[in-house]
């Protein structure tokens, strides 16, 4: 197998120049639609559609009546009681919060409903709502002790969803921010549960992480580089399939590939080649493309080593998915009397699952339908889950959306093997 | 050695390749003769296992390789009508690839390698792409990957068509080489009569996908010894003389060329006068008359009633 592994390498070191397009050409896209379209990604959906159910079952009054006690019960100098709660009265962090969901910029697309506990539940799971935020009691108590007694881990804004979701994330994205701005005394607990049951979250604070749920203190919003450096990466280095299958069908018009029948090898080295070169290739240059951006434009800077391993296994199984995708396009075009038809066949269906995958305009621009279909695709999967990890770095979700790559390329390459052109028999 | 035997294919109920019967003996260069689309290049692979025939049978020394392609494919080196080469790779990078997937590893590779480039004389010029490559050149190297894993028999499919005289010469130089002083067997495809003349001591014959003659040189001419071949050059071109001429009884084929005819006539006497007539009646002036005995370009055109090149 390695002679073949080595001359498809050198028939693809040969197009270098070309190559050298394929690897600079995502990486400008990236930087030109990072800036362009920076406010698509970052500033969320154009349709209206997210909802959540906003449940505050703590009482602010109470709150600064109870902070004013604990206060008061300080064995310290009048000026200083009363400068913290002149302070204190202006920090009501619950009314901020209905502000900014009020303020034009959110509310142009998220809409909120204030309601009790129970009817938020029947809304979340009715999908009414994207998510259920809940103040709980006591927060704004727990904000302020920390805010000016640096007591307690500050106050925790829950957030529970039934699914991740682009959507969800916008909704996070505002309330961390606006707890940014306010800078002291709160948290964000992000809560991801199949099925949220009534007590849990009517115990509210009291909730914690048990089976079949994830619980994550934070999830970083996802930049326009991030999101474009990702898509066009990965796109590009999709189409390194359709180049795979050309070559081949080179060798197949111009045929070398009957010198290499003739030679009576097992056809699979011929495909394992293929498979191999193009495992590298696709490696190569996805690597070579998130490098770049990542120098170039801060993608990732600070995170850490788990979440750098996470974003390598990404890649590799990518890579891998690729690699059986253009040993399928191979064994087709074999098959296929038209190469040239072939070929074209391939580059269309890559730019429509290119596309629907998300690789050129953000996955929810897209309608509904053809948003759905497009998680489905191979690259759509891979851009949806390496955009899951850069948020929650959750591990395990990242193992079984890999465990479907893994698939996809496994059965893309059996297929392969199946439908090539039989061995033994001189066809 | 290899024998076909009663091969057929047929495309799409187009019968192409006709109850083709040949043998090829171990040392021999045997040449295969017909015009463009006769079928020489299917009747090749379904010989060398590329096409599956559609019936009869290809065997090794008696035994059937239809159904095991790899006996064949282990003896035969074959050298495609098409360059078949990678253009991006240079000719080294190309004969290093063709002998790997022959298994063969480390000097012993690079040894045949630097062999067949000598044979071929393309040498110095070996780290150049195929692409910069005259076609001459790349016929050489199309002839050289055949060789690297030292086939007992070569097949070689119009290995010298469309180029210069300098290469054409130095792959027959080649090939007469590999037969007679390593002997190599050769099965020689061509539409070139000289070629095959040169190099063959036996000729198959095709035309229609059918095999219309066979056997040495010697045997074929015997086909037309009864016959000669006269070119007449003549003042004027005349359609109406190649008319009458046809028409003779003793003139077996008459076909016009550059500036007169050329007939293939029965031995007899009184020809030349009768000939000399027919031309006075159509006004015409004889300029020269040559005289002799057919070649096998002649009896390719008795036989089919065609020239080899059209
Ligand atoms: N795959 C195919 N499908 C249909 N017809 C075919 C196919 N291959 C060859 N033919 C037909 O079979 C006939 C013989 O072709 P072939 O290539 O064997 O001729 P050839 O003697 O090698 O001619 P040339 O001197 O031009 O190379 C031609 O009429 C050709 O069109
Ligand atoms: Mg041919």
């Amino acid at each position: 197998m390695l002679p073949y592994l080595k001359k498809d390498m050198l028939v693809f070191w040969r197009d270098r120049n070309e190559l050298l397009v394929v690897l600079l050409v995502p990486i400008v896209l990236s930087v030109i639609l990072g800036y362009a379209l920076s406010s698509w990604i970052e500033a969320g959906p154009s349709d209206r559609s997210a909802s959540i159910a906003l449940v505050i079952e703590d009482n602010e009054e109470e709150a600064f009546a109870e902070f004013r006690n604990v206060i008061m019960g300080f064995d310290r100098e009048d000026s200083w009681r009363a400068n913290v709660l002149e302070d204190a009265e202006v920090y009501r962090v619950i009314e901020g919060l209905r502000m900014t969901f009020a303020s034009d910029e959110v509310k142009e697309w998220v809409e909120v409903a204030e309601t009790t506990g129970n009817q938020a539940v029947t809304m979340l799971q009715e999908k009414e709502v994207t998510a259920i935020l809940t103040i709980p009691r006591g927060f704004t108590l727990q904000a302020l002790e920390r805010a000016w007694l640096q007591e307690g881990n500050g106050g925790t804004i829950m957030i529970s969803a039934l699914e991740h979701s682009l959507k969800l994330d916008l909704v996070t994205g505002v309330v961390d921010r606006y707890m940014r701005e306010a800078n002291v005394g709160m948290g964000l607990r992000y809560v991801l549960q199949d099925m949220p049951g009534q007590h849990q979250l009517e115990e509210g604070m009291k909730l914690q992480p048990k089976g079949g749920m994830e619980l994550l203190d934070s999830v970083k919003p996802i930049t326009s580089f991030q999101y474009f450096s990702l898509s066009m990466g990965m796109i590009f280095t999709v189409l390194i399939s359709a180049t795979i299958a050309f070559h081949a069908s080179g060798e197949k018009r111009e045929r070398v590939i009957e010198r290499i029948r003739l030679s009576g090898n097992n056809p699979f080295y011929y495909l394992g080649g293929k498979f191999a070169a193009s495992f590298m290739i696709a490696f190569l240059q996805l690597t070579s493309v998130l490098t770049a951006c990542h120098f170039a434009l801060g993608l990732f800077y600070g995170r850490s080593v788990a979440f750098w391993g996470g974003l390598a296994i990404i890649v590799i199984v990518f890579s891998f998915m690729v690699a059986g995708l253009a040993v399928f396009f191979t064994s087709v075009m074999f098959r296929m009397k038209n190469i040239d038809a072939a070929n074209a066949l391939f580059n269309l269906l890559l730019i429509i699952i290119g596309v629907i995958g998300g690789g050129f305009v953000p996955l929810y621009v897209l309608p509904e339908w053809l948003r759905s279909i497009g998680e489905w695709t191979p690259n759509g999967h891979a851009l949806t889950m390496a955009l899951q990890w850069i948020q929650y770095e959750d591990g395990g979700q990242l193992a079984s959306k890999l465990l479907l790559l893994m698939v996809y390329a496994i059965l893309l390459a059996a297929l392969s093997a199946w439908i090539y052109p039989r061995r033994g028999r001189a066809v | 050695m290899l024998e076909a035997m009663e091969l057929r294919k047929t495309f799409k109920g187009k019968t192409v390749v006709d109850n083709i019967n040949l043998y090829i003996e171990q040392g021999e260069a045997v040449g295969l003769l017909g015009p463009n689309g006769a079928g020489k290049s299917t009747t090749i692979s379904m010989i060398s296992s590329l096409l599956y025939p559609s019936s009869g049978d290809v065997r090794l020394d008696g035994r059937s390789v239809l159904k095991t392609p790899g006996d064949i494919r282990r003896i035969i080196g074959v050298v495609p009508q098409e360059i078949a080469l990678y253009e991006k790779l240079s000719a080294y990078e190309n004969l290093r690839f063709f002998g790997s997937i022959y298994k063969l590893k480390g000097k012993h590779l690079t040894d045949r390698i630097a062999n067949t480039l000598e044979l071929v004389g393309l040498t110095e010029r070996q780290h150049e792409l195929i692409r910069t490559y005259s076609g001459g050149m790349k016929r050489r190297i199309n002839i050289a990957a055949a060789l690297l894993h030292e086939p007992k028999l070569v097949i070689m499919d119009e290995p010298t068509v469309g180029i210069d005289p300098q290469s054409r010469n130095h792959i027959l130089d080649t090939v007469r080489k590999l037969n007679r002083e390593k002997g190599m067997s050769v099965l020689y495809t061509s539409h070139y009569m000289e070629e095959v003349e040169q190099l063959c001591s036996r000729v198959y014959i095709m035309d229609h996908g059918r095999l219309i003659a066979s056997g040495t040189k010697e045997e074929l001419l015997r086909i037309l010894s009864g016959e000669e071949t006269m070119i007449v050059q003549l003042s004027k071109p005349s359609p109406e003389l190649l008319m009458e001429l046809r028409g003779l009884p003793f003139v077996r084929s008459a076909e016009e060329t550059e500036d007169g005819v050329k007939l293939i006539v029965t031995k007899q006497s009184g020809i030349l006068t009768e000939v000399v007539q027919a031309a006075e009646r159509h006004h015409v002036q004889i300029v020269q008359i040559q005289v002799h005995t057919p070649s096998l370009e002649d009896v390719f055109l008795h036989l089919t009633g065609r020239k080899l090149r059209d």
